[in-house]
């Protein structure tokens, strides 16, 4: 049983004062540090944007690179249907946006950090948003029941924040959680929600539709990243199935997800942070997240997926004995909790202090020259999930199970051929001719794709062999292994 | 307010799971944790607070 799935991950992007940017644009101090952000940004993206001469473009793996709202960089995996696709475009899509980054501070003449969090230090929040497609029957129901789980997973996979406000200084689980203000809803930058319910199937509309998880954080830790993904996964699969996800509408899901979120240290014991269930009684996080595990348990059909099962079965026993001694390789709170307090130790810095937060940001830095992860992932402080060799090579091939496949040879047919060409996620358009639309996600061979991209290769063949820019050559260095 | 009791959940110690690999042992990791941030002291000594502060973005989705 098959299923599509990706991810959409927003960076945060900092250049240090007198990087590239206009000088004097703002007169805010904080005017003028969005300002250098925002041009940071664009000059990240200017090798994109010559490549593809938009600021949203389709990569030839079939991933979206987008400037978004906000100047926020954006990387989409192309449509993934194994868990071991859409770790390794994941991963590809950090290695691109680190290699822009370098490209574009050696360009400036100043570093460009790119940050893989979801929070600045004004309070703005960028997300990490989740597509999984489901079948449109009983998709209400799906979604309005995932709700507890999506609530309480942050005991897993939330990537952890130290969170600095009037209300005082503490480590939040989750770093969006502060910035969720409904459980369902259509809206996404104003009022943002648990499940996004704006109705954009990117495929046959008639059969399926798009669930669009946007309470998530972005996961540095491969392990964490897996858990999430395949813990949806298999959930969706067991209520497509016929299996019955549990009944634990919460009374306020919001107000639950900012509880759990402070959940940390856990000194006071089992049920010490009880939420309320909409029926009048309370239930434990950690009660709620076995029930979905007990639901969850019997769908794992890979081998990805049992590792994912056996993290979240390792990680709520852990919470049930309040000991995750061994789990500080594999969950991104933990580990960044245990490297703060090392820190502390070592120097006697409170929690909000500057050189704390910083070490908090350098967690969720990418770029080589102010990143930790590469270096925690040699040392085995971090778990090595995903596998270079994968990560690189989904750089710029496109996952072999799904239309990202003809996608992705389509943009690279086309551009060796040198001939004009659009695409989105569902067409493939040549020129002014007809476009091919691929309804299916799941299908990977469409016949009249496979006729357009044939066509074009032997064009390209018989061509002389097109120019190659900076952006051809970002990609070939972040395809490396 | 009646607690959700935890009558229905599976067993959680079952021997026949299979066993996560074995963790590096307390010390090395500590050590590992020590060189990781005797490398990165200066960056968090030196820029910490300017980098802490001008880290603004606009909200994103």
């Amino acid at each position: 049983m098959s299923a599509v799935f990706g991810l959409e991950t927003e960076y945060g992007v900092a250049a240090p004062p007198g990087a590239a940017g206009p000088a004097g644009s703002a007169s805010a101090a904080g005017g003028a540090d969005l300002a250098r952000a925002e041009a940071a940004a664009r000059e990240l993206f200017r090798p994109v944007v010559a490549w593809g001469r938009s600021t949203n473009v389709f990569t030839p793996a079939g991933a979206r690179l987008y400037l978004d709202v906000g100047s926020h960089p954006e990387y989409a995996t192309p449509e993934c249907s194994t868990i071991e696709e859409l770790l390794a475009a994941e991963r590809a899509g950090d290695r691109l946006m680190a290699v822009l980054a370098e490209a574009a501070g050696r360009r400036a003449g100043a570093p460009v950090a790119l940050l893989k969090n979801n929070t600045d230090s004004a309070g703005h929040a960028f997300g990490c948003h989740e597509n999984y497609q489901v079948d449109r029957a009983g998709s209400a129901e799906v979604a309005a029941k995932l709700i507890p789980f999506l609530v309480t997973r942050q005991l897993l996979v939330g990537a952890g924040k130290v969170q600095v406000d009037p209300k005082g200084v503490r480590y939040l689980l989750s770093q969006r959680a502060l910035h969720t203000a409904e459980a369902l809803s259509s809206a996404t930058t104003r009022s943002r929600p648990i499940i996004n319910t704006r109705d954009e199937p990117h495929g046959d509309g008639r059969r399926h539709r798009r669930l669009h998880v946007i309470v998530g954080d972005s996961n540095m830790a491969g392990a964490a990243a897996r858990l999430k993904v395949a813990s949806m996964v298999l959930l969706l699969r067991a209520a497509a199935g016929g299996g019955q996800l549990p009944d634990l509408e919460l009374a306020h899901p919001v107000q639950a997800l900012r509880q759990v979120a402070q959940s940390w240290p856990a000194a006071q014991g089992r049920g010490a942070h009880p939420i309320a269930l909409a029926d009048g009684r309370t239930i434990d996080p950690v009660t709620v997240q076995w029930r979905f595990f007990a639901a969850a348990e019997a769908a794992a059909a890979s081998p990805s997926e049992t590792a994912a099962l056996d993290l979240w079965r390792r990680t709520l026993t852990a919470w049930d004995r309040l000991d995750f001694d061994g789990l500080e390789t594999e969950l991104d709170w933990l580990a960044k909790w245990r490297l703060i307090e090392r820190y502390r130790q070592r120097t006697g810095a409170a929690l909000a202090d500057p050189r704390v937060l910083r070490l908090e940001l350098a967690y969720h830095q990418l770029d080589a020259q102010g990143g930790l992860r590469q270096k925690l992932e040699a040392g085995g402080h971090l778990a090595d999930v995903i596998g270079h060799r994968q990560a690189a090579a989904a750089v710029t091939q496109p996952p072999p199970t799904t239309r990202a496949h003809l996608r992705g040879r389509f943009v690279a047919a086309a551009r060796a051929a040198g001939r004009e060409y659009t695409v989105d996620w569902v067409r493939l358009k040549l020129g002014q001719a007809p476009a091919v639309a691929l309804l299916d996600p799941l299908d990977s061979a469409d016949p009249a794709a496979e006729a357009l991209i044939a066509g074009l290769e032997g064009a390209a063949a018989a061509a002389e062999s097109a120019p190659t820019n900076e952006f051809d050559q970002i990609m070939a260095e972040a395809g490396r292994e | 307010m009646e607690q959700v009791r935890r009558t229905d959940l599976p067993p959680r110690d079952r021997d026949d799971e299979p066993a996560p690999a074995p963790p590096a042992a307390p010390q090395s990791r500590t050590q590992l944790i020590d060189d990781l941030l005797d490398e990165i002291d200066e960056v968090l000594e030196d820029s910490a607070e300017a980098f802490v502060k001008g880290f603004v973005q606009k909200g994103g989705q």
